[in-house]
């Protein structure tokens, strides 16, 4: 049984630390608070829908081009809306909101409500510390911590990593450097989207697909940005994890209905007696 | 100058005594209309004192459905008369908004949209899951309220008296240090603290006093329409209110009232589909911050200026240059 909710856990911390990385990604260097990122998980698992499920193309084409795709469109909001809103938080985040709506009923419009599914995409089971885990959830860990390995390779190691290190700790003296922040931010946008997209085209094998699937994924990123620190990759990485067993538990214990509630009181609590989080900047 | 304010409280004399006699000579489909609208101004006024300071929150129709859900509870289950239901009905959201905005507020950057987010979802949750209290999705049905249910000109008249009372008092706020320190906030943060203005305090009293009001148009709401359920009181329902208030303006008091208005009448004589309805507000709010950021008060104010009347300064205005000048 604890073996089990420990599994589940992980899984469910591996999914939120894509979408709270890219979430943290983009507030650290654009300020922006992404209402959307929801409704790119959202995109994510629908374009794999369409194309795995509907048009049988192979599920890891479908993923990238999924990823792809929602990264595509990230890139294109930001330079075309969310570049008027440099350096205005709210503002901002009302255009993020203003998108989040419009992207959901879009995407109700085309859908519907119904739940969608996609085949198998790896039947079968792996015993894992005398527990049962299917290979699906197992691989979505694996792509995740594979994934979020990249993006510290990258964002340690290469030129444009440190360029964008470099605009988040002050934009102003990065362009004076050369650096041409626009295009950081573009790139940003597009990378953090991206994640949150990869997140969900990894889950529809596994969870059913509908418009408002991003909302609960959401809900868990903001928490765990709070715990971790906002901006923070390390923090938001570590903080997916906590969240991800402190959900697992608390539903196998308390019931799935007080979940998010606890969530919730721990991150009000963290507000109260450490507001930077565990591994928070300012 | 004289003759304008007497024009001008003429004006509303005669629209205040057309929509006293509207429920007697109209339909009860445009009555049920006009009270929406009298309620949505209710919350978009309230939602604006909090954003005229240049911080939003994502919770506004929690408050609403705090409210309604506090009413419809004391009214239906616990059988207290209405009066003490309604004053229930502000206190609870209000005390919500102090616990929640405090941990927020204190804390720079945009912790505070996240957590009324959060708050939004939480109590969503809470009101579909805690059934013994909420019934759940279902809902609860037969709320008490002034008159049997099923009326309508009672429930008019109530909404319409709390929208009055309601504008009085954000009327007499504007006109208090109250109203002033929160333009002054609004325009700039910094320089309003550097003159002394608590900028933590000023927002959680303005978050409180909007939660309360909102709380006051959820008792009114649930007495009405006699049934509330968690789908009454979605997100979508806070970001019309935040779409009315952006729209409108924050800056005076009219712009919140214009947008809730218009943008209430709009969707209503478009009878869309709550879909097609949602994608129209995701856009006016686009073009809105997109091509008129500061709302109808600011594009009135703009074209004042151009075509030469005289405009007194802004509260907030003025507020500023007596603290660059210090």
């Amino acid at each position: 049984m604890v073996r089990q909710i420990i599994l589940n856990g992980f899984v469910l911390g591996a999914t939120i630390s894509l979408m709270a990385i890219g979430f943290t990604l983009i507030f650290g260097i654009l300020r922006v608070v992404n209402f959307w990122h929801g409704e790119a998980y959202m995109f994510g698992a629908v374009i794999v829908f369409f194309m795995y499920q509907q048009a049988k193309v192979n599920y890891v084409l479908a993923v990238i081009v999924a990823v792809a795709a929602v990264a595509a469109l990230g890139l294109l909001s930001d330079q075309t809306i969310m570049r008027r809103f440099r350096g205005d938080l709210m503002g901002g985040a009302i255009a993020t909101i203003a998108l989040y709506l419009l992207f959901q009923n879009a995407m109700w419009y085309i859908l519907g409500g119904r739940p969608r599914g996609v085949r198998k995409v790896l039947p079968g089971n792996i015993t894992l510390l005398n527990t049962h885990i299917s290979w699906e959830r197992l691989m979505v860990v694996i792509v995740s911590f594979v994934a979020i390995a990249a993006l510290g390779l990258f964002i340690n190691r290469t030129r444009v990593g440190k360029m964008m290190r470099a605009v988040q700790q002050d934009s102003e003296a990065a362009q004076i450097q050369g650096i041409r922040a626009n295009r950081i931010y573009g790139l940003t946008f597009a990378i953090g989207t991206g994640l949150a997209a990869l997140a969900g085209a990894l889950i529809a094998p596994i969870y059913s697909i509908t418009p408002v699937m991003g909302a609960g994924p959401l809900m868990l990123t903001f928490i765990v940005v709070i715990v971790g620190g906002l901006g923070s990759i390390s923090g938001a990485f570590i903080a997916a994890f906590i969240i991800g067993f402190q959900q697992s538990f608390t539903a196998a214990y308390l019931g799935p209905d007080l979940s998010l509630a606890v969530s919730f009181g721990l991150a009000l609590l963290i507000l109260l007696i450490r507001p930077t989080g565990l591994r928070g900047q300012d | 100058m004289d003759k304008r304010k007497l024009l001008f409280g003429a004006l509303i004399l005669i629209g205040l005594s057309f929509l006293l006699m509207f429920p007697w000579f109209s339909g009860s489909y445009y009555s049920h209309i006009l009270i929406l609208v009298y309620l949505n101004v209710v919350l978009a006024v309230g939602y604006r004192l909090l954003y005229a300071t240049g911080l939003g929150s994502f919770c506004h129709a929690t408050f609403y459905a705090l409210g309604g859900y506090a009413s419809a509870i004391l009214g239906q289950k616990v059988g207290l008369p209405y009066v003490l239901c309604f004053v229930a009905a502000g206190i609870v959201p209000a005390i919500f908004a102090l616990v929640i905005g405090w941990p927020s507020m204190r804390v720079k950057g945009p912790y505070f949209f996240l957590t009324t987010f959060a708050f939004f979802m939480v109590m969503d949750s809470v009101f579909r899951h805690w059934t013994r209290l909420t019934n759940g999705s279902r809902g609860i049905i037969n709320i008490p309220g002034i008159a049997p249910i099923g009326t309508m000109r009672p429930y008019y008249y109530l909404a319409m008296a709390l929208m009055a009372v309601t504008i009085l008092v954000m009327y007499r706020l504007d006109r208090a240090r109250f109203g002033t320190e929160l333009l002054a906030i609004g325009d700039d943060e910094e320089l309003a603290s550097s003159v002394g203005i608590n900028v933590t305090a000023n927002r959680l009293l303005a978050f409180s006093i909007g939660a309360m009001f909102a709380g006051f148009a959820g008792s009114v709401y649930a007495s009405y329409i006699s049934f509330i359920s968690p789908a009454s009181f979605s997100l979508l329902s806070t970001i019309f209110v935040l779409v009315w208030v952006v729209i409108g303006g924050p800056r005076k008091l009219w712009g919140p009232i214009a947008g809730a208005v218009v943008m209430t009448l709009v969707a209503e004589l478009l009878r869309m589909s709550g879909t097609l309805q949602a994608i129209l507000y995701a856009i006016v709010l686009l073009i809105a911050i997109l091509v008129i950021p500061r709302g109808f008060v600011g594009l009135v104010d703009d074209l004042r200026a151009r075509f030469g009347k005289g405009e007194e300064p802004t509260l907030g205005a003025g507020l500023e240059a007596d603290a660059s000048g210090m």
